[in-house]
C-alpha cells in the first residue's frame, strides 16, 4: 500500500523507507480474468490451504507497506469533489463485467460480502459481518449484517447474493465472466450446461446466513468473494428494467458507498454518496469521471491543465514528467505484481530444446531493455513470480545473463544458428510491444546469429490466435500475467502446469506438476513456500517462459487529495476514504 | 430530359447506391479475422462465446444475417451494439450524430467565412504579398493532418497558455467547441480559399466584368454585385461535399479532443468488430454523402442558368 502524501514517493526511497520491498501488485485487469478462467478450468486443482488457522474473523492477510500514515485529520476543503479520468464503461453490470474501464466505478458503488481494505490489503467484512470456514476450508458460512439495504432502502438479504451469483451463470445474462464462479461447487458444470442453476453450491440458510460450498479447500475464498462478480445486484431493478437496468437515466441503485447519479455516454459519469449506506459515510460529495477514448494517453494533459485531480500517465507523458521535478512531486510510484515474458513452443524445434530456450534467456540484456529501450518505465525481471508472492525467487534466478554462455549452449547442443529461423509473434498495440519485439529480434540476431521474423497480430485477434496454439505450432510470442490475489497458486497452478498450460506452450515437467499439486493444498506454510520456490526454479531453468520485465505503476495525484490508498491486486481508485484537504 | 425527371432518377439511384455500400461493407467486415467478443486480452470461454453468438444472431449463416439486418434496417432498426451491451445502434447514433453535426456546422461556418474571405482577398490583390501569404496559409491548411492541428492547438492554447480546456463537449455555446471547430475548419477553409481565389480570378477576367467597368461602374459594386456572386457558384458546390464530410465527424479531432461524436464511433466500431454499429454508421454516412451530392447536383442548375440550358 502506498499512502499518498505530500512527500515525493519515488520507488527507491519508498523501498528503503518502508524497510521492506513495497509489494503492491497491480493486475492488468485482463489478467485477472485470465487467471480466473484458468483456475475455473482447473476444477481438479484442490484449491489451496494457506496454513492459517481457520478463523471466524477477517483473515490475517499480508500487510503491505509498513508505514501506513494515519488518516488525514486536518481541515477539509469546502468543495469535496474529485475529478478522475476513465474510459467508457463496457457494461455497468458487475455480473457481466469482464473488468474493463468500469472497474474503477463498480468498486465504489457496490459492496460484496467482503472487501479488501485499501490501506492494509487485508480482507475486511462488508455486507457480511463475519464468516466461518469449516474444518478444511471448503465450506464458508457468511453471516450478513442486519442493516444493509440498497440505496433505495430495499433490504439486502442472503437471497440477494444467491440470486446474483446464480445470475452470473445464467445463460440469459450473457456474462463474460462466468468463470469467476467456478470456485463454487458445480459452478463450472452449470456454465457448461451440465447442471441446473439451482445446483450451485450456495445455500440460503436464512435471510442472514449464506452457506457457500467450494470445489475444494480454499482458505483464500474471502478474497475472491471481494471481487466484483460476487457483488449483489438489485433484483427489483433488474426485473423492472431488464437489460437496460444500469442505464435507466435515473440515479442508479446499488449498495456501496456511492451511487451513480448520472451517466452521459462518452462524456461523463458522476457518483454521489449513497444516502442509505450502512457503513462509514464518505467525505466526497461528488466524484466526476470524465470519459476519454483512451485515458492512458489523454488524461494526463487534462490533469496538468487542472481539469482532473488524478491521472495515470504512461509512455511519452511519463518520459516528459521524468524531466520535470515539479511534476514528479505529484507522482506516486510502486512496483506491480506482474511479469511480462516470452512464451516458447516446447513441442516444436528449435524451441523444443531446453538449450535453445536457455540461450534465448541468457542473451537478453534486461537492464538495457527495461531501462534504456523502454526508458526506465519497467523493472527488469529475472524470474517469473513477482517478489511479493510467497515462493518467488525474486532476482535469484538459476539462469544468468551471458551472451558467451548463450552462444556456447547452442554450440554444445549442436544447433547451427545460421539454420534457425524463429518466428516472434506479438500484439501490435500498444507501441511498446512492437519496440520489445524489435529489440528481441535485434538481440537474438546479433548475439546468437539466428534469424528472427516478426509476426505482428491485431489485439482483437490475439485471444483467438493464442487459443489456436493448442494445435497450431508457433515460435515464440510475448505475453504477460498479473496477480489476481497474492498467492503462488495464482501463477504456478493456474498457468504453468501441463494441465493448465494457459499459454499453450506444451511444456511438461513431471516434477513441476507433482510439486505444484502438492503445494496447493499443503497446510504447512514454510514447506509450501519451499515447494513453490522449487517449482519456480524448475520453471525458470527450463525456460518455457522467459521473463523480461515487470510493470511499475505511476500515478499523478493532486496534493490536496488525501487518504487515497492504492491496493495491490487491482489497480482501481477507491474513493471510499478520500478527502480533499483545504488549501494551505 | 427535364429537371424533374432528372431529379427523380437521381433520388431513385440512392437506393441501389446504399445497397451496394451495405453489401460491400457487410462482406468486408465478415471476412475480417477477429470477432466482437475477443477484444484486447479477454479470453471469453467457448461456452459464453457460443451463447453470445447465439443471442446476437452471429451463428446464423452469413446470407441470413445479411438479409435479416437489411430487413430490420429498412424498418429503422439497426440492431444492438455488440461492444456496448444494452445500447442499440439507433440510440448511439441518436446521441452522437447531433454532436458531430453541431460541431460540423460550426466548423463549416468558420471555414466558409475564413476561406471565402481569404480567397477573395487573394484574388483581388492578385500577385501581391497578401495573395502569396494567403496562398501559403492555404497550402499549410491543406497539408497539415487534422490530428496534428488539434494536438498543436491543445498544446498551445490549453496546455501552455491555459486559455481553453483540453477536451470535452458542452454544446455549441461553450469554450470547449473552439479548438475542435478550428481544427476541423482548417482544411475546408484552405480548400475554399483556393477555390474562391481561382474562381474569382476567372470571373474577374470575364467579358461581362469588363463591360461593367467600361460602363463606368465603380470597382466596389463590380466586385461585390457581379463578380463575387458568380464566382461563388463552384465554391458552393464544393461546400456541399465538404459539408457532408465534416458533419459525419472526424475521427482524429473527436478522439484527441474527447468529443462524443459519431466520427469516433465509426472507427472504434471497426476495431471492436461491432458489426451493427459499423453497418449502421456506414449506411448513415453513405446516405448523408449521397444526399448532399444530390442536393448540390440539383441546386447547381438552379443557380447557374447556363448549366440548365444544356
Amino acid at each position: 500500500m502506498v499512502r499518498i502524501s505530500q512527500d515525493t514517493q519515488d520507488f527507491d526511497s519508498a523501498v528503503t523507507r518502508s524497510g521492506r520491498r513495497l509489494t503492491e501488485a497491480q493486475v492488468n485487469r485482463r489478467k485477472v480474468m485470465q487467471g480466473l478462467v484458468a483456475s475455473g478450468a482447473l476444477a481438479t486443482i484442490a484449491g489451496m490451504s494457506r496454513g492459517v488457522a481457520a478463523q471466524a474473523t477477517p483473515e490475517a492477510g499480508e500487510t503491505y507497506g509498513t508505514d501506513a500514515p494515519a488518516p488525514y485529520e486536518g481541515p477539509l476543503a469546502e468543495e469535496q469533489v474529485m475529478r478522475l479520468p476513465t474510459g467508457e464503461p463496457v457494461t455497468m453490470d458487475p455480473g457481466v463485467s469482464y473488468g474493463d474501464d468500469e472497474l474503477d466505478i463498480l468498486f465504489n458503488i457496490y459492496d460484496g460480502l467482503t472487501g479488501i481494505d485499501q490501506a492494509t490489503g487485508e480482507v475486511v467484512p462488508r455486507v457480511a459481518e463475519s464468516w466461518e470456514p469449516n474444518e478444511d476450508g471448503s465450506v464458508f458460512t457468511f453471516l450478513l449484517r442486519q442493516d444493509v439495504t440498497w440505496s433505495d432502502g430495499t433490504p439486502i438479504t442472503a437471497n440477494d447474493f444467491a440470486y446474483s451469483w446464480k445470475r452470473v451463470l445464467d445463460p440469459n445474462t450473457l456474462s463474460e465472466y462466468m468463470s469467476a464462479m467456478y470456485y463454487i461447487q458445480n459452478g463450472e458444470e452449470i456454465a457448461n450446461g451440465e447442471m441446473g442453476l439451482d445446483e450451485l453450491g450456495v445455500k440460503v440458510v436464512d435471510d442472514r446466513t449464506l452457506e457457500v460450498t467450494l470445489t475444494g479447500p480454499m482458505q483464500f475464498f474471502p478474497r475472491i468473494a471481494a471481487t466484483w462478480t460476487y457483488y449483489p445486484v438489485p433484483k427489483h431493478i433488474i426485473d423492472e428494467y431488464g437489460v437496460d437496468w444500469t442505464d435507466t437515466g435515473e440515479t442508479g441503485v446499488s449498495n456501496g458507498p456511492y451511487v451513480v447519479e448520472s451517466w452521459s455516454h462518452n462524456q461523463e459519469l458522476v457518483l454521489a454518496p449513497n444516502p442509505n449506506y450502512y457503513g462509514e459515510p464518505v467525505t466526497l460529495t461528488r466524484a466526476v469521471y470524465r470519459i476519454f477514448e483512451d485515458a492512458s494517453t489523454q488524461a494526463y494533459i487534462a490533469f496538468e491543465n487542472g481539469e482532473l485531480d488524478y491521472a495515470a500517465p504512461e509512455g511519452p507523458d511519463l518520459a516528459r514528467i521524468m524531466e520535470d521535478p515539479e511534476a514528479q512531486e505529484l507522482l506516486v510510484q510502486f512496483p506491480l505484481s506482474n511479469c511480462y515474458f516470452i512464451i516458447c513452443d516446447c513441442s516444436h524445434d528449435p524451441t523444443a530444446q531446453i538449450a535453445f530456450r536457455q540461450a534465448l534467456y541468457k542473451s537478453i540484456n534486461r537492464e538495457e531493455l527495461a531501462g534504456t529501450v523502454l526508458q526506465d518505465q519497467w523493472i527488469p525481471a529475472y524470474t517469473i513470480m513477482s517478489p511479493d508472492i510467497p515462493g518467488s525467487l525474486d532476482d535469484q534466478s538459476p539462469l544468468n545473463e551471458s551472451v558467451e554462455e548463450a552462444v556456447a549452449l547452442l554450440e554444445e547442443a549442436g544447433i547451427d544458428p545460421a539454420s534457425i529461423e524463429l518466428e516472434l509473434t506479438y500484439q501490435n498495440s500498444p507501441a511498446r510491444r512492437k519496440t520489445v519485439a524489435e529489440y528481441l529480434q535485434a538481440t537474438w540476431q546479433d548475439t546468437l546469429g539466428i534469424t528472427v521474423t516478426l509476426a505482428p497480430i491485431e489485439d482483437s485477434t490475439y485471444i483467438d490466435w493464442r487459443a489456436s496454439r493448442e494445435t497450431q505450432p508457433f515460435g515464440v510470442y510475448t505475453g504477460n500475467w498479473g496477480s489476481d490475489f497474492v498467492d503462488p497458486s495464482n501463477w504456478i497452478n493456474q498457468n504453468f502446469t501441463s494441465q493448465s498450460d494457459h499459454y499453450r506452450n506444451h511444456w511438461e515437467n513431471a516434477r513441476f506438476d507433482a510439486i505444484a499439486e502438492e503445494a496447493v493444498s499443503n497446510t504447512n506454510d514454510e514447506e509450501r513456500i519451499q515447494q513453490y520456490q522449487e517449482a519456480e526454479r524448475i520453471l525458470v531453468r527450463e525456460a518455457p517462459i522467459i521473463p523480461m520485465f515487470r510493470g511499475k505503476a505511476v500515478r499523478a495525484v493532486k496534493p490536496d487529495v488525501r487518504d487515497l490508498y492504492f491496493q495491490s491486486t487491482l489497480s482501481v481508485v477507491h474513493l471510499r476514504t478520500v478527502k480533499i484537504a483545504a488549501a494551505e | 430530359m427535364n429537371r424533374g425527371t432528372y431529379a427523380i432518377r437521381r433520388v431513385l439511384l440512392l437506393f441501389p447506391t446504399l445497397l451496394a455500400i451495405y453489401t460491400l461493407t457487410f462482406f468486408l467486415i465478415h471476412s475480417t479475422p477477429g470477432g466482437p467478443w475477443s477484444q484486447g486480452g479477454k479470453p471469453v470461454p467457448p461456452l459464453v462465446l457460443e451463447r453470445l453468438n447465439e443471442a446476437y444472431g452471429l451463428n446464423d449463416p452469413v446470407w441470413k444475417q445479411y438479409t435479416d439486418y437489411l430487413m430490420n434496417a429498412l424498418q429503422g432498426d439497426f440492431g444492438p451494439s455488440l461492444a456496448q451491451r444494452g445500447r442499440s445502434v439507433s440510440e448511439i447514433i441518436g446521441e452522437t450524430f447531433p454532436v458531430s453535426l453541431k460541431l460540423g456546422l460550426v466548423s463549416m461556418v468558420i471555414a466558409l467565412t475564413v476561406g471565402i474571405t481569404l480567397g477573395t482577398l487573394g484574388a483581388l490583390k492578385h500577385n501581391s504579398a497578401l495573395d502569396y501569404f494567403t496562398s501559403f496559409v492555404a497550402i499549410i491548411g491543406i497539408s497539415t493532418p487534422s490530428y496534428v492541428v488539434v494536438s498543436l492547438l491543445v498544446l498551445i492554447l490549453a496546455s501552455e497558455l491555459h486559455l481553453l480546456p483540453t477536451g470535452g463537449w458542452d454544446g455549441i455555446a461553450s469554450t470547449k467547441i473552439i479548438i475542435p471547430a478550428i481544427a476541423l475548419a482548417l482544411y475546408p477553409a484552405a480548400v475554399l480559399a483556393r477555390y474562391t481565389r481561382s474562381s474569382l480570378l476567372d470571373v474577374l477576367s470575364a467579358d461581362y466584368i469588363r463591360t461593367a467597368r467600361a460602363k463606368g461602374l465603380r470597382e466596389r459594386p463590380v466586385v461585390m454585385r457581379h463578380a463575387i456572386r458568380n464566382a461563388l457558384l463552384p465554391v458552393l458546390t464544393v461546400s456541399g461535399i465538404i459539408l457532408a464530410d465534416i458533419i459525419t465527424g472526424s475521427f482524429f479531432v473527436e478522439t484527441v479532443y474527447s468529443v462524443p461524436g459519431l466520427g469516433r464511433y465509426f472507427v472504434s466500431s471497426i476495431s471492436e468488430r461491432d458489426y451493427p454499429v459499423i453497418l449502421g454508421t456506414v449506411l448513415l454516412f453513405g446516405a448523408v454523402i449521397s444526399i448532399m451530392n444530390l442536393i448540390v447536383d440539383l441546386l447547381y442548375p438552379l443557380l447557374d442558368p447556363r448549366i440548365a440550358q444544356r
